[in-house]
């Protein structure tokens, strides 16, 4: 996300301090050589590693940075946006997810299913935007809940990132690895249908690597269908109208993205409008555009980045009245 | 001439020795010198050339590391301010491979005081006539000028973060450079694009208004480590 964040702030003139994650600090760090061979004066990009919870804070803390932009978890970001308070700092929150994606029985079943494993399973499950709960009509479930077996177990090939082959690496480090793990244990536990995968990689224990797993028959108030897991880990879920579809579509604190297919121009439009979701999807997942605003509502983050929107998180409006001969 | 058990314990550490103890001279370490003791009456001396840059806590800062690919990455370890590699005062980030489990390398992290020179240079440099007074068409120059740089350095970027981070080193390269480029491209051309908006006819004609769009300042900015460098579009991959 540093391109996300450098291009708008550099671009109306700014000045940064950027924090990558302790998981990832290295490549931008290798970023940073390149800030001062491409003229930017000294001072305008800082680029400091540090630990979250030091560095971090600090920063979300600090009474002299006017504004703050986190990508991350909700439950960190909440801290962020308490910390932030101190100085009333101006505050972008791109934060977690948990999209729908919706799959009306006039759709194009196959390419549904193309769209429904990349929403998922892209990134080793590891993307904000993900559409993770799928939920499918009741004529189509079965047929749907094959293809999309089908395409996974052929597509998802779990391996070296190295490797040419490999669609899926490893999580990101061992507390994410534990996290996705548990909620795959959760789903068992909730009595939800394993249709594929299920823990860990057996051939691959040599790092973090975790089967994609689609959990079918998966109820509402299951803690799969409800929270965030972070991980290769779907959960498949029947309705039978559209209203019910939309019920269960924003029944979520949740609202960054979503997807609906159709092949209803009318549905299509008069569902987008009805999901409480940042951002909709019309027949494909994951395909958003650096033109177009990104970003969520509820906890799922405040303000936008990305197009002419992103601007807007970089900028503040001073207006300016010229008196051209009133006197008093 | 300074010790540093810090750097002994990495020196440990990459050696696999036990124990050591380290000499320094000056601040460029041209002999390193390594003597083990393996017991309290014989030592054994090795010598070795290592040529590196040693900040005063005796991290180096810069590291060389060969990636899983093969490719040989020079790659600093300390905090970007002011345009210059410095020393961070925070504890040393281990980087893990998450493939292997192994360590990549140590890099070092910012304390409270660090951040605090961080947004004074930052706060400097917001005022600074070199940045406040450059002309947009020019800021955006440099943002084109960075995305360049990006794209000629997409490889080792791309082999850093697959090291790092798990995803596949194809979609890092394909995907995600392909975005970072793209969307500092994108915003280099808005930088002399925005403008702020003039009203006419208020007051009874005594009275014009128009609006500045300014930048905000110092902007912090954590990002997270799914998408390190850029958030990718997925669609690529599917074929």
């Amino acid at each position: 996300m540093a391109a996300w964040k450098l291009g708008p702030a550099l671009a109306t003139g700014n000045t940064v301090i950027l924090k990558p994650a302790e998981q990832t600090p290295l490549s931008i760090l290798y970023l940073a050589t390149l800030i001062h061979k491409a003229g930017f004066p000294p001072g305008v990009v800082n680029i400091v590693n540090g630990w979250g919870a030091v560095a971090g804070r600090a920063i979300a803390e600090h009474l002299d940075i006017d504004k703050i932009a986190f990508t991350g978890s909700t439950a960190t970001a909440k801290h962020i946006m308490k910390a932030a308070s101190a100085n009333l700092k101006n505050i972008t929150l791109e934060t977690g997810g948990k999209s729908p994606l919706l799959v009306f029985e006039d759709a194009d079943l196959e390419q549904a299913a193309r769209w429904a494993h990349i929403g998922i399973m892209c990134n080793q499950g590891q993307i904000c935007t993900a559409t993770s709960r799928i939920l499918v009509q009741k004529s189509i479930y079965e047929a749907f809940l094959d293809r999309f077996r089908q395409i996974t177990v052929e597509t998802s090939i779990v391996g070296d990132p190295f490797n040419e082959e490999t669609f899926q690496g490893p999580q990101v480090s061992e507390a994410q690895f534990d996290r996705v793990l548990d909620y795959i244990n959760i789903g068992k536990t909730e009595g939800a249908r394993v249709v594929t995968g299920g823990g860990q990689h057996e051939d691959l224990t040599q790092g973090y690597f975790i089967k994609p797993t689609i959990f079918a028959d998966v109820k509402q108030d299951m803690r799969i269908y409800q929270e965030e897991i972070f991980g290769p880990v779907a959960a498949v879920v029947p309705f039978k109208t559209e209203q019910e579809a939309l019920q269960m579509a924003n029944n979520s604190i949740y609202g960054l993205a979503s997807a609906v297919f159709t092949q209803s121009i009318e549905r299509a439009h008069r569902v987008a409008a009805g999901i409480q979701s940042g951002m909709v999807w019309i027949n494909s997942s994951q395909d958003a555009s650096i033109h177009m605003p990104f970003g969520g509502i509820k906890q799922s983050g405040i303000g936008r980045e990305l197009g002419e929107a992103g601007l807007d998180a970089y900028l503040q409006t001073k207006s300016v009245h010229v008196n051209l001969g009133m006197k008093i | 001439m300074r010790s540093g058990p810090s750097f002994s314990s990495q020196v440990m550490e990459r050696a696999c020795i036990a124990p050591v103890r380290v000499i320094h001279f000056y601040k460029y370490v041209v002999i390193l010198i390594i003597y083990c003791e393996t017991s309290q009456r014989s030592k054994e001396v090795l010598w070795s050339l290592n040529f590196c840059r040693l900040n005063h806590t005796g991290m180096a800062l810069t590291i060389q590391l060969t990636a899983p690919n093969g490719l040989k990455i020079s790659l600093p370890t300390g905090l970007f301010i002011n345009n210059k590699f410095v020393s961070g005062s925070g504890k040393p980030i281990a980087s893990i491979n998450p493939s292997n489990r192994q360590v990549i390398c140590a890099v070092q992290s910012a304390s409270v005081e660090d951040i605090d020179h961080a947004v004074e240079v930052a706060r400097h440099a917001f005022y600074d006539s070199s940045w406040r007074c450059l002309s947009s068409s020019d800021r955006g120059a440099l943002l084109f000028k960075l995305a360049d740089l990006i794209n000629e350095e997409k490889v080792s970027l791309a082999t850093l973060e697959a090291w790092n981070n798990g995803k596949p080193y194809t979609s890092a390269l394909e995907e995600d450079l392909s975005e970072v480029i793209a969307t500092i491209r994108y915003y280099a051309g808005w930088a002399d694009k925005f403008q702020g908006q003039t009203m006419t006819g208020l007051g009874d004609g005594l009275k014009f208004a128009y609006t500045l769009r300014e930048p905000v300042g110092v902007c912090g900015q954590i990002i997270p480590w799914n998408y390190p460098l850029c958030k990718c579009f997925c669609v690529q991959v599917f074929t």
